[in-house]
């Protein structure tokens, strides 16, 4: 009962997600707010997101780190967990990530990985690997994504790929999370959905500059020729 | 074996005023700790979440009123079934206490992001109360009809 309900008060202190991704014109809450309220958590609790955190988020994991040394540090993250649901958090979204880079790495025409290679973790990989050939890897019946994912990687369309699989993410934590409230499941879920909406609202920053160099560009466009 | 009984009976006698009150003691707790989380992150309606956190502690009186209505010389007569009504009734209102709280932690949780749904959104704790106080009335209507006192 205990343990059920421990982070009543810190899920209760954070605003909640938008039901969709889309919907989100700014981040519920601020990283800062977001640090403040999670010192809520035991150290053991705080210490298993933040390890779960450096395996997931891209911002935090170190520089020049090759995929064996992911695949062998997110091995050793999910063999630390104790909680069914959170491996299942973390693997879901490591063979997504698998996927993504099988589809990467077979337009740029490299073989399949062998046998010996360790570029991930998960179930998927010797399917991957035993289906190559195949557009889907033979993956659709488990993941219905990879072929929408697929055409979209073929027509170059990176950003619609972007905003497929975030959503993806973002549904799969919304849709485990769905019998989770006060506990420390919940807490790590809403981490996970608030680093997928610091990305999308990261995203929109970035094309906001773009949009607004071009602007000025335009503007100050006689100036720079006659300068 | 008679004074095993008479043990028993006033377990039965005190049963539904402690179990209730452990109900409503954790009842409260999960409900007001969603309480305090709510205040850090809204400016107003403080005191809405503070009520609806002091839900759980209904079961509680609830609790005393059916000690006072079952006390009565504990005898190897009455003492079976003080002991039944007794602990079946301080159970059941420890459990609707606890899953009281945690409906109006869910409450307080939601009606923080909408405000408009506060009237609606404490409806299953309502619903759980109902069940609370059916066990508090067929408790009271059976305690009735245990004996007073046998000589």
């Amino acid at each position: 009962m205990t343990q059920k309900t421990a982070y009543t008060m810190l899920m209760a202190s954070l605003p909640p997600h938008p039901m969709s991704l889309w919907d989100v014109k700014y981040k519920p809450v601020t990283r800062l707010r977001l640090e403040r309220q999670l010192k809520l958590l035991s150290e053991q609790d705080s210490q298993q997101l933040a390890a779960i955190e450096s395996i997931l988020h891209w911002a935090k994991m170190q520089e020049a780190i090759s995929d064996a040394e992911i695949a062998t540090e997110a091995e050793r993250v999910i063999k630390s967990i104790n909680n069914p649901l959170l491996q299942e958090a973390i693997i879901w979204r490591l063979e997504l990530r698998i996927i993504v880079t099988a589809i990467r790495r077979r337009k740029l025409n490299r073989p399949p990985p062998t046998k010996q290679e360790h570029w991930g973790y998960g179930q998927v990989l010797p399917l991957i690997r035993n289906n190559w050939q195949l557009d889907d890897f033979g993956l659709s019946h488990r993941f219905p994504w990879v072929a929408k994912a697929q055409d979209l990687f073929v027509k170059n369309e990176s950003m619609e790929l972007e905003k497929l699989l975030l959503n993806l993410s973002w549904q799969h934590y919304e849709q485990i999370g769905q019998t989770h409230y006060f506990d420390f499941e919940a807490v790590v879920l809403y981490v996970l959905r608030w680093d997928i909406v610091n990305r999308w609202s990261q995203c929109d920053e970035q094309m906001a500059m773009l949009q607004f160099e071009a602007l000025v560009n335009r503007g100050l466009g006689d100036f720079l020729q006659t300068a | 074996m008679n004074d095993f009984i008479i043990i028993l009976g006033w377990i039965g006698l005190f049963a539904p005023m402690a179990l209730a009150a452990i109900g409503s003691v954790i009842g409260c707790a999960i409900a007001g700790q969603a309480a305090i989380g709510a205040m850090l992150d809204t400016d107003s309606g403080y005191g809405k979440y503070l009520g609806l956190s002091a839900m759980p502690s209904s079961q509680v009186i609830f609790g005393i009123v059916l000690m006072f209505t079952l006390q009565r010389t504990v005898t190897v007569e009455v003492a079976p079934g003080l002991f039944a009504i007794g602990i079946l009734s301080g159970v059941s209102l420890l459990f609707s206490a606890i899953y009281q709280g945690q409906c109006c932690a869910s409450a307080i949780h939601a009606s923080k992001a909408k405000p408009e749904i506060f009237g609606l959104s404490v409806a299953p704790a309502a619903i759980v109360e109902g069940f609370s106080v059916f066990t508090f009335i067929f408790a009271l209507v059976l305690s009735g009809s245990l004996p007073q006192s046998v000589a």
